[in-house]
């Protein structure tokens, strides 16, 4: 099923009748630099372009009037979550222009009118849904289901690997992942925590976690806090903000329930360069 | 590590509990033009996913021959091999899992050797044999104390207790548990363990004899039984003892991290 899900490449998401013109565009030496984002959490990809169109006086020929026949009418996005495009001289956003018109999750581009801009250089980016399978299946992951424990710390190794470079390696000069998810319950010794409080805010740590257990709105930013600093909390001293909204009790231990902390990127690069993530 | 000159990079996990994923990689200068490759593994070995080879390349590999051979135009992009798997049996002792991955180069065939430790959890007791006597308990009914070790590398949860009697015509041995979930009362503030809380009744008088172990499973959800203790009974007078048991396991009680995904 996930060669199904892969067949083709990853820019055929895009719509049948875009990577041709891409081809096209290449064809005619219009320099493109394509990036891809794979967002693995909400199971969307980003694609940016980036247009070298050249000098616009010596465009007509070289590149407009060649592509006439493709630029009847502006190429149609489907599905599209989001879509942006501005200058990069000059920073027109292009639906301010009129060349991105959006109805609904439908765009459509009008490369005809895009190519008139007097800027070289074009940006265009467009979020879509992907297939849930494709996330699954280009990305192995694993977090240690046992982790190991010392006096300060508790350590989980998390492997992330990805597959199908095929797909990504030939059509993209940048392709990251974020958003790699990793779920998790974490259970605290409290004399580790406790030894890091400084003792004149316990007080007010406790006061809040009460609050917190009878539903305060803290709660959210509580959990939200804590995610964001749960990384380096061990090794670090806690934050301002987590300790403004944490809360213990003289209790052996505590738990906070599924926790899902985001790997914010996963940079890949094109030749050259690990096309595996350190583990 | 240690990696061989022509290798750029290898990563094998470096332990997993039984079922548990293991993912491994290697990469290598891809100018280097290779032939074909030969994954390796133990039996007992699952591979789940060979990284960088399509699908339908592995049809033709029997997955239970404990060797995977890829050609060269099987592989999607060239300097790197993966896969990803997992040990499928229970073994009695934490045991060490070894794979070879045999790279055939044009001139010469190189080979990548991996290992990974199978960990689990394996509780023993400190004491096999125990003696209840009704002058024992004349007084009180203090807790009888099955102290227990866990010699492994994983963490146990869930015990519960089982056991195994040997009743005598006068004598009536029964074990109660009483299952307790340590819970706190707010909703952050939560002990993991479902802990099962043994009692041995014994009704009656003469000679019995109880085989007691604990039954608990690691994280990934495995299951797994102790080594079992002896209890003598040996009762005088007709009477019934009701013998709260207590278990302390060394080696377990750690703060914890635990993957649910």
């Amino acid at each position: 099923m996930a060669e199904v899900a892969l067949a083709g490449s990853l820019i055929s998401a895009l719509g049948s009748s875009i990577p041709q013109f891409l081809k096209k565009l290449s064809d005619l030496n219009v320099t493109l630099r394509q990036g891809a984002t794979v967002f693995y959490k909400s199971c969307e990809i980003e694609f940016m372009f980036h247009f070298n169109l050249g000098p616009f006086e010596s465009r007509m020929d070289s590149i407009i009037r060649p592509l006439q026949k493709i630029l009847t009418k502006p190429l149609e996005f489907e599905h599209v979550v989001e879509i942006f495009g501005y200058t990069l001289t000059g920073d027109n956003d292009l639906k301010k222009l009129g060349i991105i018109q959006i109805e609904k999750n439908k765009a459509t581009v009008d490369f005809g009118k895009l190519l008139e801009l007097k800027s070289d250089l074009v940006v265009l980016g467009v979020r879509k849904k992907l297939n849930p399978m494709i996330p699954d299946a280009l990305l192995s992951k694993h977090i240690d289901k046992n982790p190991e424990h010392t006096d300060k710390e508790t350590i989980a190794d998390i492997e992330v690997a990805l597959d199908y470079g095929n797909l990504w390696y030939s059509d993209f000069d940048h392709f990251a992942v974020r958003d790699i998810e990793f779920s998790f319950n974490l259970e605290i010794n409290l004399e580790t925590i406790i030894e890091q409080m400084p003792p004149l805010q316990r007080k007010k740590i406790i006061a809040a976690g009460k609050a917190l257990s009878k539903g305060n709105r803290d709660a959210i930013s509580y959990v939200r806090i804590f995610s964001e600093n749960f990384l380096k909390f061990q090794h670090d001293k806690l934050s301002p903000d987590l300790l403004d909204c944490v809360s213990v009790e003289p209790d052996s231990h505590f738990k906070i329930k599924s926790i899902h902390p985001k790997m914010q990127t996963a940079e890949l690069a094109s030749v050259g360069t690990p096309i595996i993530l350190p583990g | 590590m240690t990696v061989d000159s022509w290798i750029l990079e290898k990563h094998i996990s470096k332990k997993a509990l039984p079922n548990e994923n293991i993912i491994s990689w290697a990469k290598w200068d891809p100018k280097l033009s290779v032939k074909n490759i030969v994954l390796k593994f133990e039996p007992d070995v699952a591979i789940e996913k060979v990284l960088n080879v399509a699908e339908e390349a592995l049809q033709d590999n029997d997955f239970e021959s404990g060797k995977i051979t890829i050609e060269k135009e099987h592989l999607q992009i060239p300097g790197f091999f993966g896969f990803t798997g997992f040990y499928m049996q229970i073994p009695e002792n934490e045991i060490t899992i070894n794979f070879v991955v045999e790279i055939t180069f044009e001139e010469t065939i190189k080979k990548i050797e991996y290992s990974t430790k199978i960990i689990r959890p394996i509780l023993e007791f400190q004491q096999t044999e125990y003696t209840l006597t009704s002058s024992q308990f004349a007084t009180s009914m203090s807790p009888l104390n099955l102290a227990l070790v866990n010699t492994g590398s994983g963490r146990p949860i869930n015990l519960k207790p089982f056991a195994d009697l040997s009743n005598t015509p006068d004598m009536d041995i029964k074990i109660q548990t009483k299952i307790e979930e340590i819970k706190d009362e707010s909703l952050i503030f939560v002990k993991t363990n479902k802990i099962a809380i043994p009692k041995v009744v014994v009704s009656g008088k003469g000679f019995g004899m109880l085989s007691m172990g604990y039954e608990y499973q690691d994280t990934m959800g495995n299951s797994y039984k102790s080594k079992l203790a002896n209890l003598s009974i040996s009762i005088e007078e007709k009477q019934t003892l009701q013998v709260p048991i207590t278990e302390n396991i060394t080696k377990s009680l750690t703060p914890l991290l635990q993957a649910t995904a």
